[in-house]
């Protein structure tokens, strides 16, 4: 957008003495020609009316810059004419000047009541009434200018709100909602939160977790704005496709560092959460320390456990240099985790004063019903504000633990994709795919899986079953028989932290072995069956002992297997327990 | 004293040039019309009527500076303003005597 003030007034200086359109309304004839060869003299053109009458109908025609109005003229009297004419001039500011020679203040007032801008009396002085006019047509130019300029500023404003809406309706339609609407999700955003930077993003995990982040860009406007629209795009691809979390944080990290320009960074939570093993991990940088808020019915308020951020916000380092290290928590059902922006803590009141943690932390203090806590935060913070709801600019996330089996409830309809009749695809193919140890130490070989067994329409449909007999097959053949990970610690779910922390030594180290798929997939009447085939060169297990137990039913065997036998038609160990198969059978 | 203010005349004389004529005819006529007009208006007791000519007499005359005959005029206009026209003869006559001396004055311009 372009303003040239500088030119337009520089215009308007040269202009000043142009003519000026004069409207003269007396219904005195020698007033009247006294008045109009005054004007004409300095250069103006008149229009002359005879009354209030003749006036209106003059300005309609004539369209003058300036009129003058005796006030007390027959037909119609100069008050209603003014009147009339600041109507019709509607936004325009034409000057009005009464030519009276009334001098009580009551008549006087009734002038500007009635739309006058200035008085003139009689005698008409005529160096006066040509200093007046003069003064009346510059003002007349300079409010026209500013007319032009903020017509034009308006008109760029709506433009520019045009767009952002325009840019909003694309962002929305790009960020699919994902799983902000799970019930165990809480989200408040501002309506145009990706203008003031701040985004959430919640998506399910092939494997039935879920995936939960916050942003916050510096800055505000388009700049804020350019990094959501990849971070959110990157995010729900690779969280369908089945990466971890370290892997889409550093694919977000190396984006952003990419496109951002210098000085804009992004403030950022991603979390993992694990209902069915109630844990979290949490990447956080650059954000206020996120709370796990345990309630306790005994009591008023509740444990809180803080979770500060152990990361540079996403942007600043390069790909090489960025740390993907997570924090690991142990949940309990009916846990409460919070995600927020600074935009919390930094609400200023009236006196300029932020909100603050320890306010926060009180209302956490104070709180009775977990279920109503996230909107006491809210109301908190706009009762300090004095600002209403919807001006805000705070983003809050709740997330509060819920057993796998309710998570999934919601997902339950949602999920069936439609087939069509008849299945296009690849349908009878097999595939061998072997890891040896550099890849086995920083590559994840089920996102590539996965996206194989998509290309098998029908297998679609069972995304998340797949990816759940994959994960577990490739992290038992990995942990535990290529690295040698005791299975036992996972017995307990304490136990898990301990496990991560082996798990990254171990693959720190050096370390001979590999890994091989085997996927085998056959076509049936109404369906197909895919075979998975896992070998891995570790030193095997007691398979026997351990069908034996799960025959059985004895307690967790710290393998997720019966889990997965519940999802496969066929599952067997061979060799030394180093060769696992599991059948899958799917049917339209 | 003078009826009229000479300089003020001459003033309009130079400003307006081949229209000063065509300027003491319209006004010669407009304070017959409004001389008449008052004097009407004071026989029929309209105090709306009477305030405004006298008004516009006021206003006219008192462009040549006929302060007399500009006075008698504000005088009639204020208290025909206020419904008073208990003084409006005497007024009328006072009017009609300096509108003789004004256009004496003005035929005597050279």
């Amino acid at each position: 957008m372009e303003l040239n003030v500088e030119k337009e007034m520089s215009s308007f200086e040269a202009h000043q003495d142009d003519s000026l359109k004069v409207l003269v309304a007396d219904d005195n004839d020698s007033d009247r020609l006294i008045l109009s060869t005054i004007i004409k003299n300095a250069g103006h053109e008149v229009v002359c009316a005879r009354n209030g009458q003749e006036a209106v109908d003059f300005y309609i025609e004539h369209r003058p810059d300036i009129v003058l109005l005796d006030a007390l003229m027959p037909v119609m009297d100069g008050f209603e004419a003014a009147e009339k004419i600041r109507v019709l001039a509607a936004e325009e500011a034409i000057p009005i000047v009464f030519l009276t020679s009334l001098k009580d203040a009551n008549s006087l007032a009734k002038c500007l009541d009635a739309g006058g801008t200035d008085f003139l009396s009689k005698p008409y002085n005529k160096v006066i009434l040509t200093a007046k006019v003069r003064a009346l047509g510059r003002l007349r130019r300079l409010q026209s200018v500013v007319r032009e300029q903020r017509d034009r500023l308006a008109v760029h404003h709506e433009h520019l709100i045009r767009e952002q809406e325009v840019a909003k309706r694309v962002f929305d339609n790009i960020a699919h909602p994902g799983c902000i609407n799970a019930p165990c999700v809480r989200a408040h955003l501002s309506p145009m939160s990706v203008f003031n930077g701040d985004m959430v993003l919640a998506s399910r995990k092939p494997d039935g977790g879920m995936y939960v982040l916050i942003g916050d860009f510096t800055g505000h406007g388009l700049p804020a704005a350019i990094g959501a629209m990849p971070a959110s795009e990157i995010f729900y691809g690779m969280t369908n496709k089945g990466f971890s979390l370290q892997e889409i944080i550093a694919e977000i990290n190396k984006k952003l560092a990419h496109i951002l320009p210098v000085g804009v960074f992004c403030c950022c939570a991603l979390v993992e959460f694990s209902m069915d093993k109630n844990i979290i991990q949490v990447w956080s940088g650059g954000l206020p320390d996120l709370f796990i808020y345990r309630p306790d019915d005994s009591r008023e308020g509740g444990e809180i456990i803080n979770v500060p951020s152990k990361h540079l916000p996403l942007g600043v380092l390069s790909a090489q240099r960025f740390n993907t290290e997570v924090q690991v928590f142990e949940m309990q059902e009916g846990d409460r985790f919070f995600l927020w922006t600074d935009g919390i803590l930094e609400a200023n009141n009236i006196k300029g004063e932020m909100f603050g943690s320890e306010r926060l932390v009180d209302i956490f203090n104070k709180n009775h019903d977990s279920t109503k806590i996230f909107d006491e935060i809210l109301d908190a913070v706009d009762v300090y504000t004095g600002r209403q709801e919807q001006d805000d600019d705070h983003t809050l996330v709740e997330i509060t633990m819920v057993p796998q089996e309710e998570f999934d409830s919601y997902f339950g309809e949602k999920k069936q994709e439609k087939l069509s009749q008849k299945a296009l695809g690849p349908m009878d193919w097999c595939l061998e795919y072997t890891l040896l140890p550099q890849t086995l130490k920083d590559f994840n070989p089920l996102p590539l899986l996965t996206h194989v067994l998509m290309e098998v329409p029908g297998l679609r449909n069972h995304s998340s079953k797949l990816y759940t007999i994959l994960a577990e097959l490739y992290s038992n053949a990995l942990e535990h028989g290529v690295l040698g990970i005791s299975s036992g610690l996972k017995t307990t779910a304490h136990g898990f932290a301990e496990y991560y922390r082996q798990r990254e030594a171990a693959l720190s180290k050096d370390f001979e072995g590999s890994v091989k798929f085997v996927l085998r997939h056959k076509p049936e009447e109404g369906g197909g069956v895919l075979i998975i085939r896992v070998e891995d060169t570790g030193k095997g297990f007691d398979f026997k002992g351990f069908e034996k137990k799960l025959s059985s039913k004895e307690g967790y065997c710290g393998r997720g297997i019966p889990l997965l036998l519940g999802m496969c038609r066929r599952f067997e160990y061979f060799g030394t327990g180093n060769i696992v198969e599991a059948e899958f059978e799917w049917r339209i | 004293m003078s009826a009229i203010d000479v300089d003020m005349v001459e003033d309009l004389r130079s400003m307006l040039g081949d229209d000063f004529e065509l300027f003491l005819t319209t006004f010669r006529n407009d304070m017959d019309v409004r001389c008449q007009a008052i004097a009407e208006a004071v026989s029929q007791a309209d105090s709306d009527a009477v305030r405004r000519a006298a008004h516009s007499l006021k206003g006219s005359s008192s462009n040549l500076g006929a302060v007399e005959l500009s006075s008698a005029c504000a005088t009639l206009e204020t208290q025909a303003h206020e419904g008073n026209l208990a003084n409006a003869e005497a007024l009328v006559v006072e009017i009609e005597k300096n509108r003789q001396l004004v256009l004496e004055a003005l035929n005597n311009l050279a």
